[in-house]
């Protein structure tokens, strides 16, 4: 999670964060694929607009996700329920309903993945752990805990990735059972929870305690602009999903 | 009454021990989310739900040698957290059934006041952390679509594959953790010296 320097990355993270899933929310409520079609566009807009995104980084994000709207659309499809059979072999059974029920999950799923990366595209993980400190009043003992332990994600991925070249050179065929599940994740746990602990002792030897009496480096603050994004983005979807209705 | 009163506040090395272990976690889960949906195309949510129950194992390990309220929710939701910092599709949604499937698992060992753990109370939190996750997607996810049939079916095998291959390859995960020594100064060890089983391999495999 890294920030660009859009406009929506100047907005407070906890205040974008929970606006986004608000109108995930209201996502979730809407049954129609037309009304969920035009929240997405919304998305977009807000995405090409204030979220500093340009059409290639949009088309390199959104275009792996065709092949799972097609698949989901086809899951909804061909396994879920309707009388109006149009289409039927094996065990896929395409009804009128289920076609519409998985136009509408596919595209409401694309609108998922859209807000998140709204969210995702614009924040730094810095600034939205130390604003659940400030706004969400997030204990610090776990704020830098979350901080430190993020910063494994690469380490394990390059350790997971090295474990699995050595098994190869080695010979061993990877089966997709719960003993490769083993043979991988014992290693990268027993590795973790050592450092886990030197991380910790690290923390405390430095006079680290975990109170909210310390200073901040970063200190997130709420100002008018937040309020006005959150409340207008309200306004404009949930105006989207009642004149669509009608 | 109770000779062991539950601890609540967390030490520091707790708290990175959960969080170093959730990524982990949510490393592993990583190339899971991707075989998903494929799969799932091809045979539906009923028979791509035997693979689910890797997806929900960072609570019960983390609640087993931790032992503390909240531990089986924040490690599930951290877990979710990977797949959100590593930019994968699923996003924020990966964060929300993280959520649920978290307080499904949690669910499990608050029934029994977060005094009862051995291998029934980590099936019962992988079961009920599935429980968490098709809940989520019959709100989110239009799972409320399929017909009853499917949709009851996937419940069943995403419980049994949790319980399974949540709970169970957990316990499996955890004592073996245990023979390298590595969690002797936590929770799950310390009970167990308390119990006068010094190297606790014997009980309950």
């Amino acid at each position: 999670m890294k920030s660009n320097d859009s406009w929506l990355s100047t907005l407070n993270p906890t205040i974008k964060l929970v606006t986004h899933l608000l109108v995930m929310c209201v996502l979730m409520a809407v049954t129609d694929p037309r009304i969920t079609l035009a929240i997405w566009i919304v998305a977009l807009v807000i995405g090409l607009t204030l979220g500093g995104w340009r059409i290639p980084y949009l088309l390199k994000r959104l275009l792996p996700y065709t092949i799972f709207f097609v698949m989901i659309f086809w899951m909804m499809a061909a396994f879920g329920k309707g009388e109006h059979t149009l289409w039927q072999w094996g065990w896929f059974h395409i009804t009128e309903e289920s076609l519409n029920n998985g136009l509408m999950i596919a595209l409401r799923m694309l609108g998922f993945v859209t807000y998140g990366l709204l969210v995702t595209s614009t924040t730094d993980l810095t600034a939205m752990i130390m604003s659940l400190v400030h706004q969400c009043r997030l204990s610090p003992k776990w704020a830098y805990g979350l901080l430190a332990g993020f910063r494994f994600i690469p380490l394990f991925q390059t350790e997971l990735a090295q474990m699995k070249s050595a098994h190869k050179i080695r010979g061993y065929k990877q089966k997709n059972s719960w003993k490769s599940f083993i043979r991988y994740a014992l290693p990268l746990f027993t590795q973790g929870i050592r450092k886990s602990e030197r991380i910790a002792i690290a923390m405390e030897a430095r006079g680290f305690t975990g109170t909210r009496q310390r200073t901040y480096y970063l200190t997130p603050q709420l100002t008018g602009k937040d309020g006005w994004y959150c409340g207008l983005l309200l306004v404009v979807v949930l105006c989207i999903a009642v004149v669509l209705k009608i | 009454m109770n000779a062991q009163p539950i601890h609540m506040t967390w030490k520091m090395k707790e708290v990175v021990l959960t969080v170093i272990l959730a990524v982990a976690c949510g490393v592993i889960y990583l190339g899971w989310s991707t075989l998903w949906i494929p799969i799932s195309a091809l045979v539906g949510p009923v028979g791509a739900g035997f693979m689910f129950g890797i997806w929900i194992i960072a609570s019960p390990i983390v609640a087993y040698i931790i032992r503390k309220p909240g531990a089986a929710l924040i490690a599930e939701v951290a877990a979710a957290a990977v797949e959100l910092l590593t930019g994968s599709h699923f996003g924020l949604s990966a964060l929300l059934i993280g959520v649920f499937q978290g307080i499904g698992a949690e669910i499990a060992f608050a029934l029994f006041g977060y005094k009862r753990y051995n291998l029934m109370t980590l099936m019962l939190s992988g079961a009920l952390a599935a429980v968490g996750g098709v809940l989520y997607n019959v709100i989110a996810n239009g799972f409320g679509y399929y017909t009853t049939q499917v949709l009851l079916l996937t419940l069943i095998i995403q419980m049994i594959s949790g319980m399974i291959l949540g709970g169970g390859l957990a316990k499996i995960v955890v004592e073996a953790l245990c023979k390298t020594g590595v969690l002797d100064q936590y929770e799950i060890m310390k009970a167990r010296r308390k119990k006068g089983k010094p190297n606790g391999i014997a009980s309950g495999v």
